[in-house]
Parts: structure tokens; C-alpha cells; sequence
């Protein structure tokens, strides 16, 4: 069975935290090859490592991974809080 | 980032070194049981060192030959996935390889009565044994060149 491609943003939450990504693979104990494939979403993690790099970033697993393509967070807060603004003023 | 080999380039040195194996291997037998040694031993030495240079080119340089001989303690999950993939097709290969040699000799001792040669000339099989040796070792790692879309191993 072909398995579903699994959408992430690990790349950028790496790049927010300023960390390597040799540093980021010793702290989710991978090696560092893995995670440009993770982060090129060429390879699908097992749960396991998807838990421990949802916990290294201090986020939730729904935040890190999806099976539909991302919209990155700063979309998201900026949609947050047109729809916060639109609702005041109504 | 490395830069990455085109896949042709990967199959060429791939099928070069395979078909160096067999040029060393028919070679180096020949030198050993042959008739006229000294004819074959020179296009033996030639295809021994090609077929070195081409394994440091396209396995040693590129990490492969270590990952598919590093302990698996010392992969992670992908590297895993990966070793199995190759380790699984490597060994289906070898199988048909060595079934059919062993059915190539089965028939040239039926058909041209080479049992007698062949139990004369042991020492040439010895050749053969090294080559099979050889390719169990560099299978695998064949796989992983030919398959992988990246060779991140070093």
C-alpha cells in the first residue's frame, strides 16, 4: 500500500529556533541526513519520531505535521486575527 | 548542500564495475586453469584495478559501502527502511545469480561432460568464490545507487 505524503513545517520551526540541523537530529536522535529528508518531506517519520519532534519544538503534533499541505503559522495567526478584527467591528 | 550524482552517471559506474567483476573473475580463472596464462593474467590485473577504482568511485566516496555494512544499532528509522529495501532486493539478485551458475554447470557437466575439468580445476572455482563474495558485499549497496534519489550517506 502506498502511503499518504505527510505535510510538515519542521523547516521552518527549525529556522525560527536558530538550531542546525545537525543540532536538531542529535536532539531527536536521527541522523542529520534524516531530517533534510523530513524536512524535504520526502520521508514519512513513524509516530514515535513525529511525537518527539512535536515535543522538541514544545508544540502540538497537529501544528508540526498534516496529510494536507500547511499554510505556515504566520498565515494563520494573520487569519486569526483578521477574523478577530472582523468580528469586533460587526 | 553536496552535489548530487545524475542518475546516469550512477548507473554507468554501476554496470562498470559489474561488468569488471565478471572480466576479472572469467580472467583471473583462466590465469589459474588455462593453458596459456601469461594471455589472460595481464587483462585480469587491468580489470582487477578498474574494477577497484570504479568501487572507491561510486560506493566509497559516496558513504554507501559503509552505511550497508554499518550495524543497525547505528541507523535510525529511514536509514533502516532504506538497508532493508536494498538488503531485500540484493539478496533476491544474488539467488537468481548463484541458481543459475550452479544450473550453467549442472548443464555444461550433462551436455559437453566437463565433470572431469571442473573437478581438475578446482582452484579456479576459488576465483569464482571471491567474485561471488565480492558482489554479496557490493549488491546492496548497487541497489541504494541505482534506487535512491539522493546519496546522502557520508
Amino acid at each position: 500500500m502506498k502511503n499518504r505524503k505527510i505535510y510538515n513545517r519542521i523547516s521552518i520551526l527549525r529556522k525560527g529556533r536558530g538550531i542546525s540541523r545537525k543540532e536538531l537530529a542529535r536532539k531527536i536522535g536521527v541522523n542529520f541526513q534524516t531530517v533534510g529528508y523530513l524536512e524535504r518531506e520526502e520521508y514519512n517519520p513513524s509516530l514515535d519520531l513525529a511525537f518527539r519532534i512535536s515535543e522538541f519544538f514544545n508544540l502540538p503534533i497537529d501544528m508540526v505535521f498534516s496529510t494536507k499541505p500547511m499554510k505556515s503559522i504566520e498565515k494563520i495567526l494573520m487569519e486569526k486575527e483578521t477574523n478577530k478584527n472582523g468580528k469586533t467591528t460587526e | 548542500m553536496e552535489k548530487q550524482l545524475s542518475k546516469g552517471y550512477r548507473f554507468f559506474y554501476v554496470v562498470f564495475n559489474l561488468a569488471m567483476l565478471g572480466l576479472t573473475v572469467f580472467s583471473l580463472m583462466w590465469t589459474v586453469i588455462g593453458e596459456n596464462r601469461i594471455l589472460f593474467l595481464f587483462p585480469g590485473f587491468v580489470a582487477l584495478g578498474l574494477l577497484l577504482w570504479s568501487m572507491i568511485k561510486i560506493y566509497f566516496k559516496t558513504g554507501v559501502w559503509s552505511f550497508v555494512h554499518r550495524k543497525s544499532e547505528h541507523m535510525d528509522e529511514r536509514e533502516l527502511t532504506v538497508a532493508r529495501k536494498s538488503l531485500q532486493k540484493a539478496y533476491s539478485i544474488f539467488a537468481v545469480v548463484v541458481l543459475s551458475l550452479i544450473v550453467l554447470s549442472l548443464l555444461s557437466i550433462t551436455i559437453f561432460d566437463s565433470g572431469t575439468f571442473i573437478a581438475e580445476n578446482t582452484s579456479g572455482l576459488w576465483i569464482v568464490v571471491a567474485g561471488l563474495i565480492y558482489l554479496a558485499h557490493s549488491l546492496p549497496a548497487a541497489v541504494i545507487v541505482l534506487q535512491e534519489s539522493r546519496l546522502d550517506f557520508k
